[in-house]
């Protein structure tokens, strides 16, 4: 008996080996990590009034896409498809041979004085249509649709948050007779839109946005000793910090908008400072006779990174502020400077400078896998982009004789510039434009 | 009266189950031509080393036979089907008509190809065997055994591997083809982390004609998984990777595979 | 009087409250609180009163600086002595200092760099004998620089403290 159910078991279980081994199994590990290959069509429309707005969105779709670095756009001249060929689906045959993965197309129909937009995002090689939109918008807000559809393509594809729908706050530098006119702007991130704070009349610095872009914070010679100003750029109402008899500088709020951060330098020693701004109460952070600047939160509010100079150079630091308990971070050859910490948390971007060169970098928040990722005669400022992927910050090229803000991927690839009518540094980066 | 009704009954079943099974799993079992000599090599106590050396230099030779012969394979892939057919019912009659005497005899054929099986493996003898009742009777009946052992599944099993089993070369024209199609959309963060495994189901030309996400690291809801994984399937489907690059005579063997993309390697 | 106390308490709130904060208007034509004169290696924009312009002729009013450096050279120190006999002189009692950086620092550093200097200047000319009460720091860090080049010359002479007599 024992022989008899041992002899069926075993020919149970090579039946059952034998069946399961039918299916090959194999692993790829190699491939290729490139750019996604995406044509924009314009979008189709029965009506000739919609014909210019159709152009414009279509060169602000190719622009961002193309400037993010991680897609590679075609010049429409590629195409083998018109866009009323495309208005219900696309021949995906004909996409094929150029090599094109994703396809977007659309519609655009007049309502009233308003535009329908439905956009449509194809993955041609599974002949598949994986997005869908509609939008609906009044004529002079189609820049900023494009930006918001630009986003939606770009989080289908990659999977990441998107961050064309933001604002860039600037110091835009003019040259007059050798004096320097410095003037608060914000503008569109790919340069456009750009509109005048302050006139320029005195020397304003380092603004920052709030959270939720509703006011900007900066530092201003206009009362003769360096001050901080709350502007309120809905309303344009002003207002000045606290009255403090010495320069007050660097600001910038913390990521619930309550609080502003700041330094006070009074009788050669700077300090960190923080204002609730509701109750416009005042705490002191540090307290000592060394120089402590440019502070900034981390995206949980429980952290800040400043600049010190406590132990010879100007290092980077970190403070919990619930304990007071100091670290410091940076350990290299040089001066590290101007610290600000990534939206995702993940990474402290800094200015460093070293045998006579500057860089932008980028480091770990613990100060570990410090990497440069620029350098030039002069590389300052850093600022992440809403998704954390990209930092703008501004070079002084000394060969044209000016500063201009630049754009890089934190991996360091992608180096590009954004264009300004004149000079610009001391670049901010807001958050995604409210939805 | 009932204990012997019942062990009848369960052997019938077990006969029936079996031939149904080997039906479905081992066609090919008559493709091949028996090697009847090596098995009882084997069997005997005599020189296994040098079966094991006979059958490497086989395994080589049948290789290069199919490599050669693919059109004579073709012809003799549908002889065997025709025999298959007729051994099917020859079987069939055979376990009708004399049903106790061949279950006795089953129970002895498994026990024998189970022999056969761990003398293959180097450390396994056939004198290690400690049912001294069973090496007796291999002893006694071997000419008898010689023939049944032609029809028993694993002997079958052997030859077969030798003959049609995809080879590791198979594998890296595989590979290699699958990779050039494999595209990452940069931009795709803590991409190590996201593995797809793609099922795929293929026509004797090797064209996809299914593919589907089988598996993946984590869920298809983190949008970053969702993309790697469309990644995978673009990769199958793209041009340049099809029909796949398979040898045409192993059909069966890659009728249905798995595809796991592992990015990890590729990054940083 | 309990009228005039509510009155008075209220008036007294309405201040301190407005000490927290002052409405300004960002494109107004609105002066500094500080007039002063113009001066060789400063940047105000009024021009000198007459003592002002005096003390420029006389003698150097700006002191130099090294590399991220604050300290007072033996040569800063001298400048500076003839400065004090001056301001003793004429009984000057509204002094500026301003403190510059050269442009190879941050923004916000240089500016933190400018104070530390500025007030380096003050200190050593409270050590011999000039009334804190009348000297005022400001800084300018790398933002005005007396020489706009990219040189080693160029940066030396705008590390540098400038004195300013009212």
């Amino acid at each position: 008996m024992k022989k008899l159910y041992l002899s069926i078991i075993t020919l149970c279980s090579l039946i059952f080996n034998i069946s399961h081994s039918e299916t090959l199994e194999i692993s790829i590990t190699e491939g290729e990590v490139r750019k996604t290959n995406i044509a924009i069509s314009e979008f189709y429309s029965s009506n000739d009034k919609t014909a210019d707005i159709i152009k414009k969105i279509n060169v602000v779709m190719n622009n961002n896409l193309m400037s993010s670095g991680l897609f590679q756009t075609f010049d429409k001249q590629a195409f083998m498809q018109k866009p009323n060929e495309m208005r219900f689906r696309p021949k995906f045959a004909d996409w094929r041979p150029l090599n094109i993965e994703i396809l977007v197309t659309g519609k655009v129909i007049l309502v009233d004085d308003k535009f329908k937009i439905e956009m449509y995002v194809w993955d041609i090689i599974r002949q598949k249509q994986i997005l869908s939109k509609r939008y609906m918008i009044s004529g002079n807000s189609w820049r900023r649709l494009s930006h918001l559809m630009s986003d939606d393509i770009y989080t289908r594809v990659t999977g990441e948050t998107g961050y064309f729908d933001s604002r860039i706050l600037f110091v835009s530098e003019q040259r007059k007779n050798n004096h320097r006119i410095k003037k608060i702007a914000i503008m569109d991130l790919d340069g456009a839109n750009i509109k005048y704070i302050t006139n320029g009349r005195y020397i304003a610095l380092t603004p920052r946005f709030s959270p939720d872009r509703e006011h900007i914070a900066y530092m201003s010679y206009k009362k003769g000793i360096p001050s901080i100003y709350l502007h309120n750029i809905r309303n344009g109402q002003v207002k000045f910090l606290g009255k403090f008899k010495n320069m007050t500088y660097a600001p910038r709020f913390s990521p619930d908008g309550k609080k502003l951060i700041f330094s006070y330098a009074v009788s050669g020693r700077s300090n960190i400072w923080v204002m609730n701004i509701i109750s416009g109460k005042f705490t002191q952070i540090t307290n000592n006779t060394y120089i402590d600047t440019s502070p900034a939160y981390s995206p949980d509010g429980k952290n800040i990174v400043f600049t010190s100079n406590r132990n010879g150079s100007p290092q980077i630091y970190s403070m919990e502020l619930s304990s007071g308990k100091v670290k410091r971070l940076t350990i290299g050859d040089g001066s590290y400077t101007t610290p600000v910490v990534s939206p995702r948390g993940d990474l402290i971007a800094f200015t460093k400078q070293s045998n006579g060169k500057f860089y932008i970098g980028v480091m770990n928040v613990d100060g570990t896998g410090e990497r440069l990722i620029s350098n030039s005669f002069l590389d300052e400022g850093p600022s992440f982009s809403p998704n954390g992927r990209t930092l703008i910050f501004f070079r002084n090229d000394i060969e044209l004789g000016k500063t201009k803000l630049m754009t890089i991927d934190i991996t360091g690839y992608n180096l590009r510039e954004i264009k300004t009518p004149y000079g610009a540094s001391d670049p901010n980066w807001s958050s995604l434009n409210k939805r | 009266m009932k204990k012997s009704i019942l062990i009848s009954l369960v052997m019938h079943i077990v006969v029936v189950l079996f031939f149904v099974g080997i039906n479905f799993i081992y066609p090919k079992k008559i493709e091949v031509p028996p090697r009847v000599i090596l098995d009882v090599a084997i069997i005997t106590d005599k020189g296994i080393k040098a079966k094991k050396a006979d059958i490497k230099k086989q395994k080589k030779q049948k290789i290069k036979a199919v490599k050669k012969n693919i059109k004579h394979k073709k012809i003799v892939k549908k002889k065997t089907v025709k025999k298959k057919i007729i051994k099917k019912t020859k079987l069939k009659l055979n376990a009708q008509k004399k049903i106790k005497s061949k279950t006795i005899k089953q129970t002895k054929n498994k026990t024998i190809s189970k022999k056969v099986l761990k003398d293959l493996k180097p450390k396994k003898t056939v004198v290690s065997d400690s049912n001294t009742k069973k090496n007796t009777f291999t002893k006694k009946k071997e000419s008898k055994i010689i023939n049944k052992v032609k029809y028993s599944p694993n002997k079958s099993k052997i030859t077969q591997d030798l003959n049609q089993k995809i080879t590791k070369d198979d594998l890296l024209i595989l590979r290699n083809q699958i990779k050039q199609c494999w595209k990452v959309p940069a931009g795709i963060t803590n991409a190590s982390n996201l593995i797809t495994k793609v099922k795929v189901e293929l026509i004797p030309t090797g064209k996809v004609i299914n593919a589907e996400i089988y598996q993946t690291s984590i869920s298809l809801s983190n949008h970053f998984m969702k993309a790697m994984s469309e990644s995978a399937l673009r990769a199958i489907l793209s041009d340049l990777c099809n029909p796949l690059k398979l040898p045409k005579e192993k059909y069966k063997q890659w009728k249905n595979i798995i595809i796991t993309f592992d990015p990890k390697q590729m990054l940083n | 009087m309990k009228i005039k106390k509510l009155f008075s308490l209220v008036l007294l709130i309405t201040i301190i409250s407005g000490c927290f904060y002052d409405n300004v208007d960002p494109l107004s034509e609105e002066q500094g609180n500080l007039p002063v004169p113009k001066t060789e290696s400063g940047f105000y924009e009024n021009s000198a009163s007459e003592v002002g312009q005096k003390f420029i002729e006389s003698m150097s009013d700006t002191i130099f600086f090294k590399y991220n450096s604050e300290d007072l050279t033996d040569e800063a120190k001298l400048i500076i002595d003839s400065q004090i006999k001056f301001i003793k002189k004429n009984n000057i009692r509204k002094i500026i200092i301003e403190g510059h950086a050269d442009e190879r620092g941050t923004r916000e550093y240089n500016l933190a760099l400018g104070e530390k200097r500025a007030n380096v200047v003050k200190k050593y000319l409270v050590s011999k004998g000039v009334n804190s009460l009348f000297i005022q720091v400001i800084s300018y860090g790398k933002e005005r620089p007396l020489v706009e080049a990219h040189t080693e010359s160029a940066w030396s002479k705008n590390r540098r403290g400038v004195t300013i007599i009212m």
